[in-house]
Formats: structure tokens, C-alpha cells, sequence
């Protein structure tokens, strides 16, 4: 056995595994040849130096997990923008209805500022609201001021979850686009608030009259006018029927609605709020 | 490193466009990957862009991602490419020559000077001194020498997990692994000195 051979021992022999019609000529030479032991011998500090180096704990920043979900989010928008959304992406997206909760594309996690107290936005909040909406055409924008740990879920009224996020005293700001043909009902659920939207489809319903469940009818407003509806009341599967006739929706809206109190309204965020109690 | 089920239920929901698994399944290697990605770069910012790098590659290439190996067999394999890549980049760089002459007044020329400002091995004190040999000598190493042994002796990869990382073949690995220890005692014994305190 030469030296350069016995070199390209050293590890096996370290490890144990040098078998045994090699082992023998390997430590002969070891004990004969003094720079051949210094250099394993130096070879084997090598090796547990490096396995030294496993104790040694690295700790990531604190932010690393934001710090890469917002690359994700930032890749995922320049992908949309440039037709380069992975096909698969695509795909589920026609597989859900259409419904692109679009967080993906252009949500903006960020630091909230200190303090309490939100002055009047676009959203049209002038009260302690976290949970937020304001209407930019057919898409609803979120917004949501974490206080904490909390969880923000878009779903589809029949509970199938679109999108999710988790959120650390952050605020979310995201916009909720339906690129399917017709309106749907979709549940926004952000820590203890609640909310169920109507997000306009692209093409107007045709239908003006309708009988069905306060959720199909703020649907139906949402779809016949082509702006999000936001809808409260205690039970949406309450019974109605509706005609919808003129441009203004406050107006034109008459209701069968038996000895329950519906209301329309426009409001300033631009969303039209079916209330009813 | 075997597949493991919750691994396999993750990226079938990912697949499905579940981003909240996707922040599940980050979440559960992003400490490692960053472990990792910093061992290889010691430096915290290059080894966070490597992870981002990585686990957006890692999104956008699931519909690949048969399971026929582990997970972490993968990322590991990304995260080594990422790690490449930047490197690669870094190289393509222009860098001030080290050999430029510096034109002064007068015609005479003073070479360019550059302070070596890291701590030389007689201002280091004993484990730690030769930690940050191990990891300065792990730096002055070709990349895929430096990622090999990092996989091995401080990921604690086996040599078949390394050989699917990196697709290469199982002998190949021990032996590119023992040039690499070898490599690596070389430059480790410009200081044995040193080294061989304590």
C-alpha cells in the first residue's frame, strides 16, 4: 500500500469501516511511516473539529419566517403580473370557481404603528374596528389590525377555506377579487370578527327578481350591480324574495321580507351593507 | 432520512394551493435550512436570502416533488444550489484588483494596499479560536466541498441522503468527502500551531 493510498483511507478507517484485508497493510503502515501517523493524526482533529461544530447553535432572526413569506408573496405578484403563475397555481384557481382570493398578489403584511386609536380611512372606520372592508370596483380590500396572535381566513360561505394567514400585531391589507363570471358569498374570519361578502363576479347577473336565503340575495345585489355587499345579520339563511329595478340600489331595491326589518345602504367605504335583523 | 407522513400531507396541500400548509411546512424547516445556509456563508443576511431563495424554488417546483425521496433530502439539494448560485453571481462581480497600481502624482506608483481586518490566529483564544479557524477554513473551500462536509458532519446527513441531494452516486460521495477532509486539514495546519492547544 502507498502513502497517496492509505490517504484515500483516512475516512473509512476513522469510521470503522475499512475492511479487514485493507485494514491490516493500512495500520502497518501507519505504525512504520511517522509523517503518514502525523497526518492522519491530524486528519482525525480535522474531522472532530467539524463534528464540534454541530453543538454550536445558530439562531435565525427573529424575522426570518416574514422575511420569507414576504418573498414568496412578492415572487407569487411578479409571476401573476408577467403571465408566469405556475400553471398548477392556475389550474386550482379554475377548479375553486374562479374566486381568486388574491392575497397572494399584492397583500401587504406590515408593522402596525403604535398606539391604539385608527383614524378615518378609506375603510371608513372611525371607530376601535380591526377588521375592515372597502370596495375598489368589483374587489374588496381587507383590512385587519392584528392585536396579536390571530388568524385571518377567507373561505367560501360553504366553509371551504380559500386563503389564510397568520398574523403577529400585523396589519393585513388584501384584496378579495372573484375572477369568475357570477357573485359570490364568501365568510372573512379574522380572530374573534366575523364578516360575509358578496364579491361581484365580471358579468352582471341577469336575473332582478329572485326568492331565496339573505345570503343568496346579497349575492344577487352584489351580482346585479356589480359591487360588493356586505352582509349582517344574525341568521343568512333567513327567507326573502326581491325585485331589483334602477341604478340606485338603496332605492330600487323592494323586498318581501314578512316581519323582518332588511335595510340597504350605501356606505362611504363603498360597499353596499345588507343589515338585518 | 425517511419521508415523513405529516411531510407528505403538507405538500399534497400545498400542491392543492393550501397557502397555510405551505407556511406549515416553511415553518418547520426554516430553522434549519437557515442553520444550514449560515454554516455554509457565516454571514446572517446571505443566509436568509439563501433560504428565501430556496423555499421559493421549493413552492414553485412542488408539482415535481414526486416523494421518492425525503423532503429534506430535497431542500437540502435546493438550498445547496441557492448557495451556488450566489456564489456564482458573486464571481461575475467585477472586484478591485488586487494587483492595481495606484497612480500617484509624480509617476510613482504604490501598490494597493488591503488590511486583512479579521482576528489572526494569535488574538483568538482556544475553542473558540479554532471554531472560527474551522469555519474560516470552511469558507476558503471550493463550494461543493464546503457543502458536503457541512451535510455530513454538522447536518448530520448520510452519506446516501448526500448522494440524492446532490445525485451522486454513493462511492463518489465517500470519496469526494475524504479529499474534502483532506483539503480541509491542509488549511487547518497552516496554524497547527494552534490548532493544537488544548
Amino acid at each position: 500500500m502507498t502513502i497517496q493510498k492509505a490517504r484515500e483511507f483516512f475516512s473509512s478507517y476513522h469510521e470503522g469501516t475499512l475492511e479487514l484485508g485493507l485494514r491490516q497493510p493500512f495500520e502497518r503502515l501507519l505504525r512504520s511511516d511517522a509523517q503518514l501517523r502525523a497526518e492522519y493524526e491530524a486528519f482525525a482533529r480535522t474531522v472532530e473539529s467539524l463534528e464540534s461544530m454541530r453543538a454550536e447553535p445558530i439562531e435565525p432572526p427573529f424575522d426570518l419566517h416574514e422575511r420569507i413569506s414576504a418573498r414568496l408573496d412578492r415572487d407569487l405578484w411578479v409571476r401573476s403580473r408577467s403571465g408566469r403563475v405556475p400553471i398548477w397555481l392556475a389550474i386550482r384557481q379554475y377548479a375553486l370557481g374562479g374566486i381568486a382570493v388574491a392575497a397572494l398578489i399584492g397583500a401587504i403584511v406590515s408593522m402596525q404603528a403604535g398606539g391604539g386609536g385608527f383614524t378615518a380611512d378609506p375603510f371608513g372606520a372611525t371607530s376601535q374596528e380591526r377588521l375592515r372592508f372597502s370596495a375598489d370596483g368589483r374587489t374588496v380590500v381587507l383590512a385587519y389590525d392584528a392585536p396579536g396572535s390571530a388568524s385571518v381566513t377567507v373561505s367560501r360561505a360553504s366553509g371551504v377555506p380559500l386563503q389564510s394567514f397568520q398574523l403577529q400585531r400585523q396589519r393585513l391589507r388584501s384584496p378579495i377579487t372573484n375572477t369568475s363570471l357570477r357573485a359570490e358569498l364568501v365568510r372573512v374570519t379574522a380572530g374573534e370578527d366575523d364578516a360575509l361578502l358578496a364579491v361581484p363576479g365580471s358579468r352582471r347577473d341577469a336575473k332582478p327578481e329572485g326568492k331565496g336565503t339573505l345570503g343568496q340575495f346579497a349575492t344577487a345585489l352584489a351580482g346585479w350591480y356589480l359591487t360588493p355587499v356586505r352582509l349582517e345579520a344574525k341568521d343568512a339563511n333567513v327567507t326573502v324574495s326581491w325585485r331589483l329595478r334602477g341604478v340606485n340600489p338603496a332605492d330600487a331595491v323592494s323586498l318581501d321580507v314578512g316581519n323582518k326589518s332588511v335595510t340597504i345602504d350605501q356606505e362611504s367605504n363603498g360597499l353596499l351593507r345588507l343589515s338585518a335583523r | 432520512m425517511s419521508q415523513e407522513p405529516a411531510d407528505l400531507l403538507l405538500i399534497e396541500r400545498c400542491k392543492g394551493g393550501d397557502r397555510s400548509a405551505c407556511d406549515d411546512l416553511i415553518r418547520k424547516y426554516e430553522r434549519r435550512a437557515y442553520q444550514y445556509a449560515f454554516r455554509l456563508t457565516s454571514n446572517p443576511e446571505e443566509a436568509a436570502d439563501i433560504v428565501a431563495d430556496a423555499f421559493i424554488r421549493v413552492y414553485n417546483a412542488l408539482q415535481n416533488f414526486k416523494g421518492n425521496s425525503a423532503f429534506t433530502t430535497w431542500l437540502y439539494r435546493i438550498l445547496t444550489n441557492c448557495y451556488l448560485d450566489l456564489r456564482k453571481r458573486e464571481k461575475t462581480r467585477q472586484h478591485a484588483s488586487f494587483d492595481a497600481a495606484i497612480q500617484i502624482e509624480g509617476g510613482a506608483e504604490r501598490e494597493r494596499q488591503f488590511e486583512d481586518t479579521g482576528p489572526g490566529p494569535v488574538e483568538l483564544t482556544e475553542s473558540g479560536a479554532r471554531e472560527t479557524l474551522i469555519a474560516r477554513a470552511l469558507k476558503a473551500m471550493p463550494e461543493y466541498q464546503q457543502a458536503m462536509l457541512v451535510m455530513y458532519h454538522v447536518e448530520s446527513l448520510s452519506y446516501e441522503e448526500i448522494g440524492e441531494a446532490l445525485d451522486l452516486p454513493l462511492g463518489t460521495v465517500k470519496s469526494r468527502l475524504n479529499r474534502a477532509r483532506l483539503a480541509l486539514r491542509e488549511l487547518l495546519m497552516q496554524d497547527e500551531e494552534l490548532f493544537r492547544i488544548g
